[in-house]
């Protein structure tokens, strides 16, 4: 990476709405994205999954803290420098697509980049390379209503990333979308961080959160996990090593070690848990894991998808 | 090109410092992003500015998605437009038609006479310089001079009894009878150079329906034949003594009875320029003792008419007003149930990059383009409903040009004022917000 600074990174993030009593959706959030990275950020409804997203994508503003997007926080710009901050460097995927629907797929990918005064013939060469780039370009003149979920989805992608931004915040992109489709959205979504674009992804599937190289995991408003593949696991302090496998596990919520973690098999897992049921789970298998490799490193720990 | 560094520098520096950069306009690179390395790649602070033809994309959006409603609301617009066009239309094509009227009643015509005096009961003569000094004055548009034949009687022929005069008048007229009085030449012709030196005479109309005389018959007049060469048509009524007239050849006529005074000048004034003419007739027919003229206009109509346009003008406002107040509620009900429609649309347009003033400068401009549309369509609409009711009266079609310029105009400032609350309120609404609630 070329960068030493994090492309994005909260510290100590807050929002609260007011109310009778107020609501508190982001709690003390601390994180940092470097960049190139592909994140997963999951969490149950409510847990303040989308509030994160939108305080890094500089479309809403903490309560409290501080958010640094290349060293630098654009809590203060003025409104046409966040705007065109936006317009230039990030992109956002919606669960809905919010296509326009008098538009045809290349004209829709073309708005994508109206806002960067970009003149119109270059907004049509690059609206169709980015069709290119997620197999849509034969459906280029196609509405949205001649598109299926997981077309639609895929031209909002191209909108997303045809202006060339660094960041692309994807918010549920496959909330809206079957199994296949949603895979396939987020083999676009890999193939785009592989490019260099740094990738954020709220999810509430755990299993294509597994699929991205790190997975933040929120709960009420907290970061209860924050893992990386391919370290080894640390929990509260615990040191990581680059020789040991596979993942590091970051609790920053001391009630999730209160009272001792239950070890629960693989074979047993609930496909109704929750999310607080699943991080346990998940320390208990780290100490597991622990446990076993410093008695013996013969037998190589499974990944489990959750 | 600057970074964020640059950018925070600007930002932290003033708000008035980048108002003032914020007028500017530039082109980004294409490459921009693609060719920056590894920093988030803002150049400044200054506001990107969408192209007119962008902005006009933009906004017709909203009418493009949804016609039908675009149209409806239109319609409550162009009630208002055409109750404005038919109100205003209507009377002024009562008033062309009044004025048609008039001028055909000889409205337009200024009468000087010699004046009577009311002691001695003698007429003063006008000079014969008055009608050349009539003629000069800018606002006449023609001037024909009668003189009176008292004695002279008209007849058929030599054998009908001198008792059976059937009340025609034998009179000369010099001038122009098509541009004074908007008289036809029906048949045959006017005195030209050679026939005014001929015993020739042109008829009246009815003069010649009572002699049953034709163009080419010879008629008797003052014991001598008379070779009749044109049948004069379309009198005003003001002028009707020449419809039952048999009109002399003037050069002829006043050599046989010489010294025959000026009985009467009738002026035709330029439109709307009668009382000019009226009040300086008297002066300049005979400047040395103007008192010994008389000027008469047929009516006072002109002055009436005016007076009732006026009044229908400002009760077309009134009309129209509230039509297009009607109109304007319309027009903002779709565009703040549009507002609440498209909140998705103005989130992603926001998270793409728009500022809340283009925003608000797209709804604005949807509902210019709505209230455009419905002046148009009302414009149409009332011209139609004028040329319906002008028909069946009928009367003649009229419509002010300003409309066809005002309806339009008004119609898009109704559409904008309109707009402008909804946009504003789009224009505000957090991005957050506003994709939450899809």
């Amino acid at each position: 990476m070329a960068s030493t600074v994090p492309l994005v990174s909260l510290k100590q993030i807050t929002k609260t709405y007011p109310g009778n009593p107020p609501l508190t959706v982001l709690n003390n959030v601390t994180l940092d994205i470097e960049v190139g990275e592909d994140v997963a950020v999951v969490g149950p409804s409510g847990s303040g999954k989308t509030t994160m997203l939108s305080i890094m994508g500089i479309l809403d503003q903490p309560s409290s803290g501080e958010v640094f997007i290349d060293g630098l926080d654009p809590t203060d710009f003025p409104e046409a420098a966040k705007a065109r901050l936006r317009a230039e460097s990030i992109g956002f995927v919606f669960q809905q697509f919010f296509l326009l629907p008098t538009l045809s797929a290349w004209e829709n990918v073309a708005e994508g980049m109206l806002y960067q005064g970009i003149k119109r013939a270059t907004r049509r060469e690059r609206a169709f390379e980015a069709l290119e780039k997620v197999g849509l370009a034969p459906r280029a003149s196609h509405r949205p209503g001649q598109l299926s979920g997981g077309e639609q989805q895929r031209v909002a992608i191209a909108r997303a990333i045809a202006g060339g931004p660094r960041l692309l915040f994807a918010d549920e992109p496959t909330g809206a979308l079957d199994q296949s489709s949603g895979q396939l959205i987020v083999d676009q979504l890999q193939s785009i961080a592989s490019d260099g674009t740094t990738v954020v992804v709220i999810t509430h599937d755990q299993g294509l959160a597994s699929r991205f190289s790190r997975q933040i995991s929120l709960l009420d408003g907290n970061v209860v996990a924050d893992t990386k593949s391919g370290e080894m696991p640390s929990v509260k302090g615990l040191k990581t090593s680059k020789k040991k496998p596979r993942e590091v596990v970051e609790v920053r919520d001391p009630d999730f070690l209160e009272p001792p973690p239950i070890v629960v098999d693989q074979s047993e897992m609930e496909p109704t848990l929750d999310a607080k049921d699943r991080v346990r789970q998940r320390i208990a298998r780290v100490r597991t894991q622990k446990k076993s490799s410093s008695e013996s490193m013969k037998e190589p720990i499974k990944e489990v998808k959750l | 090109m600057t970074t964020l560094d640059d950018l925070m520098d600007q930002s932290t520096s003033s708000v008035e410092e980048t108002s003032l950069t914020d007028t500017e306009s530039e082109s980004c690179d294409p490459q921009m992003a693609s060719d920056e390395g590894s920093e988030v790649s803002v150049e400044t602070s200054k506001r990107i500015r969408l192209s007119l033809r962008d902005t006009l994309a933009t906004a017709s959006l909203g009418p493009r998605g949804r016609p039908l409603r675009a149209v409806l609301s239109a319609i409550g617009i162009a009630i208002g437009i055409a109750s404005l066009v038919a109100v205003i239309g209507v009377p002024a094509s009562a008033q062309a038609q009044a004025r048609k009227d008039f001028e055909a009643w000889g409205a337009n015509l200024v009468f000087v006479t010699p004046a009577t005096d009311r002691q001695t009961n003698e007429q003063t003569p006008l000079p014969e310089t008055a009608p050349a000094m009539i003629e000069r004055v800018w606002p006449v548009k023609a001037v024909l001079t009668i003189r009176h034949l008292p004695d002279i009687s008209v007849y058929r022929t030599d054998q009908i009894p001198e008792t059976q005069s059937k009340g025609i008048l034998a009179l000369i007229a010099e001038g122009d009878p098509v541009n004074t009085l908007g008289a036809t030449i029906s048949d045959g012709r006017w005195f030209d150079q050679a026939t005014s030196t001929l015993p020739t005479v042109v008829l009246g109309e009815y003069a010649a329906t009572m002699l049953g005389a034709e163009v080419g018959h010879r008629i008797w007049i003052g014991q001598s034949w008379w070779a009749v060469i044109g049948i004069l048509s379309d009198l005003p009524d003001f002028a009707g003594q020449l419809q039952s007239a048999a009109i002399l050849a003037p050069l002829f006529a006043e050599e046989r009875w010489p010294d025959l005074a000026i009985g009467e000048i009738m002026v035709s004034a330029h439109q709307g320029k009668l009382e000019d003419v009226k009040s300086v007739m008297a002066v300049t027919a005979n400047p040395a003792n103007p008192k010994g003229v008389e000027v008469n206009t047929p009516t006072q109509y002109g002055w009436i008419q005016d007076y009732f346009f006026q009044i229908f003008t400002i009760l077309a406002l009134g009309l129209g007003g509230i039509a297009l107040l009607v109109g304007g509620i319309g027009i903002a009900n779709t565009m703040v149930v549009a507002v609440m429609e498209r909140r998705g649309e103005i989130g992603l347009r926001r998270a793409l990059g728009a500022r809340t003033g283009q925003i608000a400068l797209q709804f604005v401009l949807e509902a210019g383009f709505i209230g455009l549309f419905g002046g148009i369509l009302g414009l149409a609409f009332g011209a139609y409903v004028v040329f319906c009711i002008t028909a069946m009266i009928p009367i003649t079609f009229a419509i002010p040009w300003w409309i066809l310029v005002a309806g339009p105009l008004m119609s898009v400032v109704v559409g904008i004022l309109a707009g402008l609350y909804p946009s504003l309120k789009a224009a505000r609404q957090p991005p957050t917000v506003t994709l939450r609630a899809v």
